[in-house]
């Protein structure tokens, strides 16, 4: 069963989400995606008391609205984790996800019906372009969200992870917190590895990056492991490269060791972009591609120097703009994200959209001494 | 992982980047023999057994001379990295006051035993030995202080680099590695020569072994950097009797009392402030990143925001804004939400300043990029609570009646250092509360 559902048209917003992700051409999504964003601008100006103020500081409203998205107004990943920004009643909040904070306070997202449908969504839609619309086995490489504490506080990881088991028809995860930290089970791993090379079926590794490639490939690779999964098989991986950079494992090696220890093609190997302030927007790439924008959203490059729309190929800030948030002004968002635009139009795959590659993350500028600055000038007795 | 030796980049380069990238790290060659190399380097130092610090001192303040002249090309070269700095430092009139202060009044003791009447005997100072030198990456002209009085008090120097602008040092040392100069006796002090007593190094920043084995060697540890940074050097383990001198991280903050200021001076107050905050992008520890301001003048601290912010339009055409790094960019725009409405923010279109008036009494960030709280205070004396130890200059603005005690209370809660404003950007000593070349010496009497 294809598990992409499909709605009656109310509004803008939902006509947009009509369209598949890569069918648009620029001349055809702006007609649709301009009057989605003015539509979900009005709804957030009229509802967040917050947003509404913000707008209004940065000279805008509905009213004064312009064609072209990088004039709108953004808001900074950051204001997301200092309040809980919601544009709808209270009690319409069925969720909240919170991201990973690795340092300081984690944005949290609170998730209404509507936001929650409209996500999945959007999500199904580009995660089926890149690894087809059927189910077919998953084997997680993490702990088994079952194991969290709440329903309605969802970290933003298991979040992400529940968007791709819509294409799961089994799920398996080989994670296992011990001892404050998580363990990987290798002998259930690489049985589980065996039945599939054996039975031929197509089946889908899941991961975050990092994890993925130390505690699986690289292990695999170091015992000189080696598997054959069918041609179909792919590998899903989600979150930054920076941890294994510093490690100084680069791409076309992450790459190359998948490739060899799972005899996977490079082009089974599809990477996931997304961050929690807008949970269910998706950008993948296979193998070495740039990831593709999809209909429901626009990326904006930002210059550091100027914050205006930086040219092509130039790394800047990366906004993204997209209707999709319904219960929390999640609509246009400045990420700490570095990123370019390497291409536009429709690439080798037949996919219309702006292409971009994420470089890195905008570090907080480390507190150097003469000594630089300390991090802040902190009154006494604080 | 190996200790790099970096040499010299080629000197056709002209602009940045000055980083340390991996391309020139794979073409640098690798020390094996660390041990080896330090014993060579306490080696060469026996150079300055013939040459006197009067020498040293003619030798700088002649290459100052040079370094700032048409045909160096180093005013242009290293414009951006604080050369304007350095040259007036290495003058002889800055050097010499800095050595007499550091050596008891007598510079020559360096040299020979001089009699110090107080003490009722002869002493002499001698180099501690090796100096390992841990730079930081925010302002490059710094390892170059920490350097040149490394080399004043005769010591043999190695320099641990930072990635970020880590070329600068050796580029600019190289310059002076090339100098020559005749003294008033006829003695050639040869730049070469001294240069067989310095080597810069690069190791990564989590190859404890490397750095193991360099502090292991070290007579003096000098360690520039973020907390992090100087604690990771600090537990390194070292030679009993040897020597640290630690410069980690500070914040410097402005205080303006109400009868300083009127609407005849505001603007020029403003523009003062605005260049103190402006020079090095507002990365020295001598930067401001506040000011308070007292109520109940003749102008109001958000008029005195106002005035800043203008300020700080002016000062970007006198002084042009470097490119700014993602972090600062996406911290400068944080801010700036976090306050537009819990405060008033000024601020230019892009990332190039901002001024930030707030009434919170929390914490305040200091992000660096040019960005400047005004916060208004009802006494003066509010602004103690600010001050803990880590602050580092304090630009003040106040009448000559509550100068001084406030000055003692400023002191006694940690500041190493109070200034005019527009003066908090210089750089001079007692440098964050000491003076580096008394403790890279170690004294001898004779009785």
């Amino acid at each position: 069963m294809n598990p992409i559902e499909s709605r009656p048209v109310q509004n803008a917003i939902d006509r947009l989400l009509t369209c598949g992700p890569f069918e648009l051409e620029d001349k055809d999504k702006a007609p649709l995606f301009g009057p989605a964003m003015a539509e979900a601008f009005r709804h957030h100006f009229e509802h967040n008391e917050f947003f509404r103020a913000w707008c209004l500081k940065q000279n805008f409203s509905p009213e004064k609205k312009s064609e072209d998205p990088a004039e709108w107004p953004y808001l900074p990943s950051a204001a997301f984790k200092r309040r809980n920004l919601i544009s709808v009643p209270a009690g319409d909040i069925r969720s909240e996800v919170r991201s990973s904070a690795t340092t300081g306070a984690p944005s949290v997202i609170s998730i209404d019906m509507m936001t929650s449908r409209r996500q999945s969504l959007a999500s199904a839609r580009v995660i089926a372009e890149y690894i087809g619309h059927h189910r077919r086995p998953f084997l997680i490489l993490d702990e088994d969200p079952a194991a969290s504490a709440s329903p309605r506080e969802i970290s933003a990881r298991s979040a992400a992870t529940r968007g791709f088991l819509l294409f799961a028809d089994s799920v398996e995860y080989f994670l296992k917190e011990e001892d404050g930290g998580f363990h990987l089970d290798d002998e259930k791993l690489a049985k589980s590895l065996a039945e599939h090379e054996r039975s031929g079926r197509e089946v889908c590794l899941f991961g975050f990056t990092y994890i993925l490639y130390a505690r699986v490939i690289k292990r695999l690779k170091e015992a000189k492991a080696s598997f054959r999964l069918p041609d179909r098989a792919k590998i899903v991986h989600i979150g930054g490269w920076k941890k294994l950079e510093s490690e100084r494992v680069t791409r076309p090696q992450f790459l190359e060791d998948c490739g060899r220890v799972l005899g996977l093609k490079e082009s089974n190997i599809i990477d996931f972009y997304g961050f929690t302030e807008q949970m269910g927007l998706v950008y993948a790439g296979s193998g070495n591609s740039p990831k593709v924008v999809p209909a429901y959203s626009e990326v904006v490059i930002r210059d550091f120097d100027t914050l205006r729309p930086a040219k092509d190929g130039q790394a800047g800030l990366i906004q993204i703009l997209t209707p999709l948030p319904h219960s929390y002004p999640g609509i246009s968002v400045l990420t700490d994200d570095v990123g370019r635009i390497v291409g536009r139009g429709r690439d080798e795959a037949g996919r219309w959209g702006a292409r971009f590659e994420i470089l890195g993350r905008a570090e907080n500028a480390e507190a150097r001494g003469c000594g630089d600055l300390m991090p802040e000038i902190r009154t006494r007795g604080q | 992982m190996p200790i790099y030796k970096i040499e010299a980049p080629n000197d056709g380069r002209t602009r940045a980047p000055w980083d340390l990238t991996e391309n020139i790290l794979q073409s640098s060659p690798k020390i094996v023999d660390w041990e080896g190399v330090a014993l060579g380097l306490k080696d060469g130092a026996r150079v300055f057994d013939g040459i006197t610090a009067g020498e040293l001192l003619d030798f700088f303040d002649a290459a100052a001379l040079y370094l700032a002249s048409t045909e160096s090309g180093s005013l242009e070269k290293y414009a951006s990295l604080g050369i304007s700095f350095l040259i007036p430092f290495l003058r002889r009139t800055n050097l010499e006051r800095l050595l007499r202060i550091s050596l008891k009044g007598n510079p020559a003791c360096m040299d020979t035993f001089v009699r110090l009447e107080d003490l009722g005997k002869m002493v002499m100072a001698r180099p501690r030995g090796l100096i390992v030198h841990w730079l930081a990456g925010n302002v490059p002209a710094l390892g170059a202080v920490s350097l040149v009085q490394g080399i004043l008090t005769k010591n043999a120097n190695a320099v641990k680099l930072p990635q970020e602008n880590g070329l600068f040092l050796p580029s600019f040392f190289n310059r002076i590695a090339r100098f020559e100069h005749q003294t008033k006796r006829g003695r050639v002090v040869s730049g070469k020569d001294l240069a067989a007593a310095v080597i810069f190094l690069f190791c990564e920043k989590d190859d404890v072994e490397s750095q193991r084995r360099m502090s292991l060697t070290s007579d003096v540890r000098v360690a520039w950097g973020g907390q992090e940074a100087v604690e990771n050097v600090l537990r390194l383990p070292k030679k009993q009797d040897a020597e640290d001198v630690v410069f980690g991280p500070k914040y410097s903050l402005a205080a303006i009392g109400r009868e300083a200021l009127d609407p005849a001076g505001l603007d020029a107050v403003a523009l003062r402030l605005a260049m103190d905050a402006s020079v090095f992008e507002q990365r020295g520890c001598n930067s401001p990143h506040a000011a308070f301001v007292e109520t109940g003048g003749k102008i109001s601290p958000f008029e005195f925001a106002r005035a800043l912010a203008s300020a700080m339009e002016k000062t970007l055409r006198r002084i042009p804004r470097q490119p700014v790094s993602a972090g600062e960019a996406y911290a400068v725009v944080s801010l700036r939400n976090k306050y537009a409405l819990e405060g008033e923010v000024f601020a230019s279109p892009g990332t190039e300043w901002t001024v930030i008036y707030s009434e919170e009494k929390a914490s305040l960030p200091a992000c660096g990029g040019r960005l400047v709280f005004v916060r208004p205070i009802s006494d003066i004396g509010d602004v103690i609570e600010h001050i803990r130890p880590g602050a580092q200059t304090l630009g003040l603005l106040l009448d000559d009646k509550r100068r001084i005690p406030f000055a003692e209370k400023a002191a006694a809660a940690g500041i190493a250092r109070i200034t005019a404003i527009g003066k908090m950007s210089l750089y001079d000593h007692p440098w964050d509360g000491l003076f580096p070349m008394e403790r890279f010496v170690r004294w001898v009497s004779l009785e």
